[in-house]
């Protein structure tokens, strides 16, 4: 009797520890199976939501637009950008707005550094082109200054323009940026015929940084 | 065995974690606009009384109640309510740049009517609801056809009308101001004749 349990202990030890096995396996597995759905899911509706896609969004250099916003038929990812975002577009039937939030060599714009905004063409309609902080808020500044337009932009002779984008004043064309942090320069193009399509947008190039 | 155990629950775990990862994608993406609130028609709307017109005027940094208004623009908003009948709206937009726009509530922008260069033109819209069109108004004296409004199907009975006046510099915001004070949102005339004589 003595030999018979103690020959059962190792078994049932053998047999506790397999339990204990699968049920800390199966665990892991529903663990496994939460973090995949969880993060995998909502990662992934925040990337389409925030970045987009080539379904949703049109890129030219740093400037991406999405094209359906405001539009009663925009796909679900735009509708939750909108939302999101808590602005009030005008149709893409109209307008066609385009936002920038890095320069051209793809970096976080940032109030840090100053920028040179360069532009050529944009010749047709009426444009604007405005610079926020990353909740969409203009940038208090003494000059009261955020946006600069087809009518108040000041051009070359040859119909190009320069936007300074610095926190101390510049010669000509100057966006304060304060000390907004991360910046968003959107520009509003209404009926601008071929500006439309992405060609001529203007070129973000970082000039210094503190 | 055991070993074989797991490693089928692993790949079933994986699997189920995709499929539960997509489903969660398109409930998050969908949820994402109901979850959000109040959202900025909610936001616009509490400030503002139905059926009147506001000029707003352009955004300030420390009052600014839409996010990513244009700077450089003056807007006028309305929140119309057509539940009780038919609502009139008046505007002059005198060139390229100014636009008047109506929202749903769900921010969707139905119907924009944009100003032309070397045009003016002279919107005189009438928001009423698809069902509703049966009511629409008769011809009153010295309207005609010519200058009869325009019928504007509103997809749900509230929404916002949005004015937006281009400001070309600082010597224009007086008259961008003043075009946006004789734009009008109310009740259509007819409407309130009839609940008057009520």
């Amino acid at each position: 009797m003595t030999v018979a349990v103690a020959s059962e202990a190792p078994a049932r030890f053998a047999r506790l520890r397999a339990t204990l096995g699968a049920i800390l396996g199966f665990i892991g597995n529903i663990g496994l199976f939460a973090g995949i759905a969880l993060i995998g899911g909502i990662g992934s509706s925040w990337y389409m939501i925030e970045v987009g896609s080539p379904l949703t969004t049109v890129k030219s250099g740093p400037w991406v637009s999405w094209p359906a916003a405001g539009t009663p038929t925009a796909d679900p990812y735009t509708r939750a950008r909108v939302v999101r975002h808590g602005s009030l577009p005008i149709s893409g039937t109209v307008a066609r707005i385009w936002e920038a939030r890095t320069d051209n060599t793809g970096q976080r714009l940032h109030s840090s550094c100053d920028y040179l905004v360069t532009g050529r063409g944009l010749d047709d309609g009426w444009w604007t082109i405005a610079v926020y902080d990353d909740n969409g808020h203009v940038i208090p500044n003494p000059a009261d200054r955020h946006a600069f337009n087809s009518s108040t932009i000041m051009r070359s002779a040859d119909g190009s323009f320069v936007v300074s984008l610095a926190r101390d004043a510049r010669p000509g064309n100057w966006l304060p940026t304060g000390n907004a942090g991360r910046l968003t320069l959107v520009l509003t193009l209404l009926e601008a015929g071929d500006g439309l399509g992405g060609a001529g947008l203007p070129e973000i190039q970082k000039v210094a940084c503190r | 065995m055991s070993y074989g155990w797991r490693t089928g629950g692993l790949g079933t775990a994986l699997l189920c974690g995709v499929v539960g990862a997509g489903i969660v994608h398109i409930v998050a993406t969908f949820a994402t606009p109901g979850l959000l609130r109040p959202n900025t028609y909610d936001r616009i709307t509490e400030h503002l009384p139905a059926n009147t017109l506001v000029v707003l005027g352009q955004p300030e940094a420390d009052s600014q109640l839409i996010p990513y208004q244009e700077p450089d623009m003056q807007i006028a908003v309305c929140h119309y309510d057509v539940s009780g009948g038919p609502v009139s709206a008046r505007v002059v937009l005198p060139s390229s740049g100014w636009t008047l726009a109506l929202y749903s509530p769900a921010g969707d922008n139905f119907y924009v009517m944009p100003g032309r260069d070397q045009r003016v033109t002279m919107v005189n819209a009438l928001l009423m609801l698809h069902q509703n069109e049966d009511a629409a108004l008769p011809l009153s004296a010295g309207q005609t056809a010519r200058n009869a409004p325009t019928y504007i199907d509103v997809p749900e009975p509230t929404g916002l009308m949005v004015i937006r006046g281009p400001v070309k510099g600082e010597s224009y915001k007086d008259e961008v101001a003043n075009i946006l004070a004789r734009a009008s949102c109310g009740p259509a005339p007819n409407r309130l004749q009839s609940s008057s004589a009520g």
